[in-house]
């Protein structure tokens, strides 16, 4: 008698299959801040429900392509950006596009964490209020919900209204990231979230995220690679605005087929 | 007395036969007695005893009856917010099969359930109401299962518990406690693991067979022979593909039927989930030479469901339609909103047709079960598990949809999926109207007020332009070198306030500049640090103070002073000196020209201090660091680094004084002596621009007066405006160097 | 070596005379203060917050003056505050990388420095010869010209020095620009801004020459703005410049008054601006 488990199947082989959606499709994608250009015919996919890591040495392009996902560039007047990204099928880069509802499904946690000039309890409640008018019962749940998936619920929960500004480097990120959750995002797009932080901080950052991508797609930027290789599915090589390779990670981190990608991984250069 | 009474009240409560009656006695007492008394009464006038006592024992009685309720009904309260607390649908009855109490989880099974009513009202199946009969009558636990009319997948695990609570001081009651456990995903986890068991052992027997058959072979007859060998191992690795696919199959199929029963909670839009499937199928398709056509409406459809599982379902329809009926070199997919049937809102209807051989009718009702195949050969032969179509109908029954399927042999296919739209479309949009609104108000509120800033200087210009027309016109440009003010010839030039103004801001200056730079210098350079911030604060404070102060401290305290004490000192000190003496020359009267010129000085110092000071500190510390490296003094490092590096920033910094005391009225006004000539002495008295205007604007009769003095304002705005353009740029020269 | 000394010398001297300046300068600062309070102190009593201004020859108060002092002020930020802060909100952020924004903060910084008599006049080009009459609303429109330049140099200073992570933490929310910059950037900078507006009252408070034509004077107690208003600089210009005793006296007291006034916003202002610094 075969006791089979019924449950979902892990990611233990994460090759590309059919089965496998791509929540994000980059299509040459060209960057450009005034007259030069960053990123050079970008083609990568990002799939759902995996995290996906970009390294590369600085200034290769990394955050910038970070910042296309969600828009943010066009907070800025020079800069640029051509080509498809598509997100579930549509390209995000159409000049019609609603920019205030993509970045409510793509979420950014920045390098530096910043919280709100406000309470614990506004900094979340914020984001949520955006859009929808709900009663006060609802948004502590929400609250609460969000806090409890960034692991900082029990941190904070006797002092929710004390000033975002008071708590620790390491809360104050996974405060961010509880504000991201909140919103109900579906992608969350993490700009070297530890580089500020110390090493415990980090752990825990990395823990949430490994937890957190089960619902979320995760794309991750970071300049360490012990961090990529610990927490990514898949992993990204950029080198001066170009990507170099992409594999997963296991493979790109033992066998790497191009030989920039090698050197940069044994620490010849960067 | 009282003992009596009370045995009395016991020995009718026994009587009665429940010891509740006693509680119920004492707490109606009231009206016993009021009983009673009527009694004495009815006695009193005359009728026969035995029928009073008669009629107060059934007026007691009546009474009692009536408050029954009453007093049932609080009783049960407490246990109402036990069972409130609990997780599980849980129900109380008492011994006549009433409910007494109930959660609110048991809307879920049976909404129809209340308190007062029989449980039987809507939970009547046998087996359900054997348990609590059974329960009743021999006082023990029973267990039950019971299954919803509504959702016949939905099965319960009931225990019927026989409880005894005490309701009263006196009193208990038997009740029974239902409680319902939800066994529906367990029962679907055995049925399902049967099912596969099943499925799974005779699929994958035949390919296991097929191996085992060929590793035989290649161990024994095929064994040196190459060209076998090769094609059989081809056949194996095809085979083992095959037992893998069909597992991937079977782990999805296991993971949808167990969510079955939970409503998707998120939301999908169909366009681009269609659009998706057909790029991922855009190979086969061309291989097979089929084009595929999309009809969509134009606003997007939102449907409530999973999108992993919608592109599952597209795939394998349209996979299908690929493969099956390539024969038709054509697959239509066409997307549309119908109207809903039963629960009124709207459907989105997908219909997936091919124009390929067909399938014939008696297989159509059948296609859906697990490993059922038409054709089985041609099946195997594209590669199929025969688990597409469940695979579809499972997710599309989660959707809360319908899987429909045609078809005509000879003609084609169409396989048409119909899925509840999601009950608000796109709650997005009217906020997002309602937000993108406010953002461009305000927006454009913030244009508007730049705007007027912008607006006030033109129309400050265009105000004066305007008054002074008339005088202008009179006078032209006789008006800036004609010194004659006379308002009754109305003869006015302006030469005599525009010299005041330019003298006294001029000595103004020649005395603020050097002594305000060395203060700026002793801020940024020399004082001590705890000291910089307070002083500083002191400057800027000095520099804050309203010019009315200045010009009252000037007229009571300096002007005498320098009338008595330092007038007549130089006045006589320069007697005899040629050109001096012109300049110097009395009478004392105290105010004028010179001592306007010290007042605007001592003005001005504190402002020109604290913009130098802000410019010194701008220069970056690594360059003074280095002049200092090599010996510099600290007055060297200021001449020869500071003040180049920051030249711009002090000119601009001097303009700006400047200006500011080109303007001032208040101070000067005051001290300066209302004389409209020219004098060659400065301590004669004079006018500036701003003191004319001042004391005689408010008097003036007549056009031309009230034109020429706005003509002497639009003067004195040229001036200043000149003096502060220029500063303005030198100092953004600064900051631009600064790297802002 | 006699080089070096003569440098050395050089050098003496000079911090000789910055100090000797710097002295200067806080010597005329304790000479104001010092003939302010000696003078001005001495008439300082209830009386003078209480009862109106005197005819002259008799004794008073400069209540009405004070009272319109405070009305003109108030309606004069209540007017320029919020213009002045929405047109500095569009030189730091909306505008900030147009055309636009430097011709207005050049034409803002004019009029910041700009003679006070010539907004007096131009107030009373456009408002008072129409109407015909002088007004509290008159003085107060020409106060609010001379606040409105304050408001937007601080908003917009404030405004920038608002780091752009924060900036952007809330765009990746999808917070729509306008709620940025209400419900976040100007959160950030309450206190800078309120410093801003205190500097702003601090410098109208003493202002005189824009209400000479504007706002004029009264001799009365009146809270009807629609009149000619009194207020304390001019009721200080008019005394000061009498030959009466009485009101010289109170000139003294008003000019204490005010410069208390001005010097304890100022000071506020500072202190908020610090505490926003060491946050």
């Amino acid at each position: 008698m075969i006791d089979i488990a019924i449950a979902a199947p892990r990611n233990s082989a994460p090759e590309a299959r059919a089965g496998q959606t791509e929540k994000l499709s980059i299509r040459n994608l060209r960057f450009f801040y005034g007259a030069n250009q960053a990123l050079r015919d970008i083609t990568v996919p990002l799939y759902a429900r995996h995290v996906t890591a970009f390294i590369g040495p600085s200034g290769c392009g990394k955050s910038t392509l970070l910042r296309v996902l969600n828009r943010i560039y066009d907070l800025y007047p020079n800069q640029r950006a051509e080509g498809e990204v598509l997100l579930d099928g549509k390209d995000i880069l159409a000049p019609g596009l609603d920019v205030n509802l993509l970045r409510a499904r793509i979420g950014m946690v920045f390098q530096k964490p910043t919280p709100f000039p406000m309470s614990i309890y506004e900094n979340i409640a914020f984001g949520i209020r955006l859009y929808e008018r709900l009663p006060r019962a609802e948004v502590d749940r929400r609250v609460e919900s969000a806090l409890r998936r960034a692991v900082l619920w029990d941190e904070v929960k006797d002092k929710l209204s004390a000033s975002g500004l008071s708590l620790s480097g390491g809360q104050q990120q996974r405060l961010c990231i509880a504000r991201t959750l909140a919103v109900k995002s579906e992608v969350i797009l993490l700009d070297e979230p530890c580089s500020a932080l110390d090493p415990i901080s980090t752990a825990k950052i990395e823990e949430l995220i490994c937890e957190l991508k089960d619902d979320y797609t995760i794309v991750l930027v970071t300049h360490n690679m012990q961090q990529a290789a610990r927490v990514s599915d898949f992993t990204a090589f950029m080198y001066l605005g170009e990507l170099i390779e992409f594999d997963p990670t296991s493979k790109m981190f033992t066998a790497p087929h191009d030989r920039r990608t090698q050197d940069y991984i044994t620490g010849r250069f960067g | 007395m009282f003992m009596t009474l009370s045995l009395v009240r016991e020995g009718v409560g026994k009587a009665l036969g429940t010891a509740a009656w006693g509680s119920r006695l004492r707490n109606n007492r009231w009206p016993i007695v009021a009983a009673l008394l009527i009694v004495l009464l009815f006695v009193a006038s005359g009728l026969s005893p035995l029928l009073a006592v008669l009629g107060f024992v059934v007026l007691v009685i009546a009474l009692l009856a009536s408050r029954t309720a009453a007093v049932e009904k609080t009783d049960w309260s407490q246990l109402q917010t036990v069972i409130d607390a609990l997780p599980d649908p849980v129900v109380a009855l008492d011994s006549a099969g009433i409910i007494v109490a109930l959660n609110e989880k048991t809307r879920t099974i049976a909404p129809a359930l209340r308190a007062q009513l029989p449980v039987s009202v809507a939970l009547s199946t046998p087996a359900f109401v054997e348990a609590v009969e059974r329960a009743i009558t021999t006082g023990k636990a029973q267990r039950a299962e019971f299954s919803e009319t509504m959702r016949a997948d939905h099965c319960y695990d009931v225990h019927v518990i026989p409880v005894s609570l005490a309701v009263g001081p006196r009193g208990s009651s038997r009740l029974l406690l239902l409680t319902f456990h939800d066994l529906t995903a367990h029962r679907r986890i055995e049925q399902m693991r049967a099912d596969f068991v099943a499925n799974a052992s005779h699929e994958l027997r035949t390919p296991l067979t097929a191996l085992s058959g060929f590793i035989d072979t290649l161990q024994g007859p095929a064994r040196n022979d190459p060209d076998a060998r090769e094609r059989f191992l081809g056949i194996m690795q095809s085979q083992a593909r095959r037992m893998a696919r069909l597992i991937d199959d079977l782990l999805s199929l296991s993971r949808i039927e167990l969510s079955e029963h939970i409503n998707p909670d998120t939301q999908a839009e169909l366009g681009p989930v269609i659009r998706q499937v057909i790029d991922m199928l855009q190979t086969v398709a061309q291989e097979r030479g089929v084009e595929v056509t999309v009809a969509a409406p134009p606003e997007p459809l939102f449907v409530c469901g999973d999108r992993d599982e919608l592109i599952r379902v597209f795939e394998n329809l349209v996979e299908n339609a690929l493969k099956y009926g390539a024969s038709g070199k054509r697959v239509e997919i066409r997307l549309e909103t119908v109207a809903g049937q039963g629960t009124g809102g709207g459907e989105a209807k997908i219909s997936v047709r091919d124009y390929g051989p067909g399938i014939a009718p008696e297989h159509l009702p059948r296609l859906t079960e697990r490993f059922y195949r038409v054709d089985v050969g041609l099946s195997r032969a594209e590669g199929g598990t025969g688990l597409g179509l469940a695979l579809v109908k499972h997710i599309v029954n989660r959707h809360r949809g319908r899987l429909t399927i045609e078809s005509t042999p000879g003609e084609g296919s169409t396989f048409t999926v119909n899925l509840p739209l999601a009950a608000n479309q796109n709650p997005d949009v009217k906020v997002l109207q309602r937000l993108r609104a406010g953002d461009t108000a305000f927006r454009m509120l913030t244009l508007a007020a730049a705007g007027t800033v912008l607006a006030l200087l033109g129309g400050v210009i265009f105000a004066l332009l305007a008054g002074a027309m008339p005088a202008l016109r009179a006078f032209s440009w006789g008006f800036l070198i004609s010194e004659s003010w006379n308002p009754v010839t109305e003869q006015f030039g302006a030469l005599a306030p525009i010299y005041g103004t330019l003298v006294t801001s001029l000595i103004a200056m020649v005395i603020a500049v050097p002594i305000g730079l060395r203060i700026a210098m002793f801020l940024s350079e020399i004082c001590p640090l705890w000291l910089r911030r307070p002083l500083g604060i002191i400057i800027e404070l000095l520099a804050g103070i309203p010019s009315i102060i200045y010009g009252i401290w000037g007229l009571f305290v300096l002007t005498p002073f320098l009338q008595s004490t330092v007038q007549p000192v130089l006045i006589d000190a320069f007697a005899d000196v040629p050109v001096l003496a012109n300049l110097f020359a009395g009478p004392p009267y105290g105010i004028g020209i010179l001592t306007a010129a010290l007042i605007l000085a001592i003005m001005v110092l504190p402002l020109i201090a604290s913009v130098s000071r802000d410019v010194f500190q701008l220069v970056p510390p690594m360059l003074k660091e280095a002049a200092y490296g090599v010996g510099a003094t600290t007055w060297e490092v200021f001449r020869n680094v500071v003040v180049p590096y920051a030249r711009v920033g002090v000119i601009g910094a001097v303009l700006l004084g400047l200006g500011r005391a080109l303007g001032e009225t208040m101070a000067v006004t005051f001290v300066i002596g209302n004389a409209h000539r020219i004098s060659s002495s400065l301590f004669a008295p004079g006018t500036t621009i701003s003191a004319t205007i001042a004391n005689e604007f408010t008097e003036a009769v007549g056009d031309l007066y009230t034109s020429a003095l706005i003509a002497l304002a639009l003067v004195l705005f040229v001036i200043t405006f000149i003096v502060l353009a220029a500063s303005r740029l030198l100092l953004l020269r600064v900051e631009r160097q600064a790297g802002h | 070596m006699s080089r070096y000394s003569s440098r050395r010398r050089r050098n003496k001297i000079a911090i000789g005379l910055s100090l000797a300046s710097m002295l200067f300068g806080l010597a005329w600062l304790a000479l104001i203060l010092g003939a302010l309070i000696w003078q001005g102190i001495g008439g300082l009593s209830l009386s003078v917050f209480t009862e109106m201004t005197p005819p002259p020859g008799s004794k008073g108060g400069l209540a009405n003056a004070i009272v319109g002092s405070l009305l003109m002020t108030t309606l004069a930020v209540a007017i320029g505050t919020p213009l002045g802060i929405l047109a500095g909100t569009y030189l730091a952020e909306y505008g900030r990388y147009g055309r636009l924004a430097p011709i207005v903060r050049f034409v803002n910084d004019i009029l910041l420095s700009a003679p006070s008599i010539v907004i007096g006049l131009f107030v009373y080009e456009i408002v008072v010869a129409p109407l015909g009459h002088f007004s509290g609303y008159a003085g107060a429109l020409a106060l609010s010209l001379i606040v409105i330049p304050i408001v937007v140099r601080t908003t917009e200073d404030m405004l920038l020095l608002v780091p752009k992570e924060l900036r952007e933490a809330a765009a990746a929310l999808g917070t729509p620009r306008s709620i940025v910059i209400r419900r976040i950037a100007y959160r950030a900078v309450r206190a800078g801004m309120l410093t801003g507006v205190l500097l702003a009252i601090a410098r109208i408070s003493g202002e005189t020459a824009p209400l000479l034509f504007t706002a004029l004077n009264n001799q009365f107690f009146s809270l009807d703005l629609n009149q000619p208003t009194p207020s304390l600089p001019v009721v200080i210009f008019q005394f000061a410049l009498s030959p009466y005793k009485e009101w010289q006296q109170l000139a003294w007291t008003g000019a204490l008054i005010i410069t208390l006034a001005v010097l304890a916003l100022s000071i506020t202002a500072r202190a908020l601006a610090g505490a926003r610094k060491s946050a």
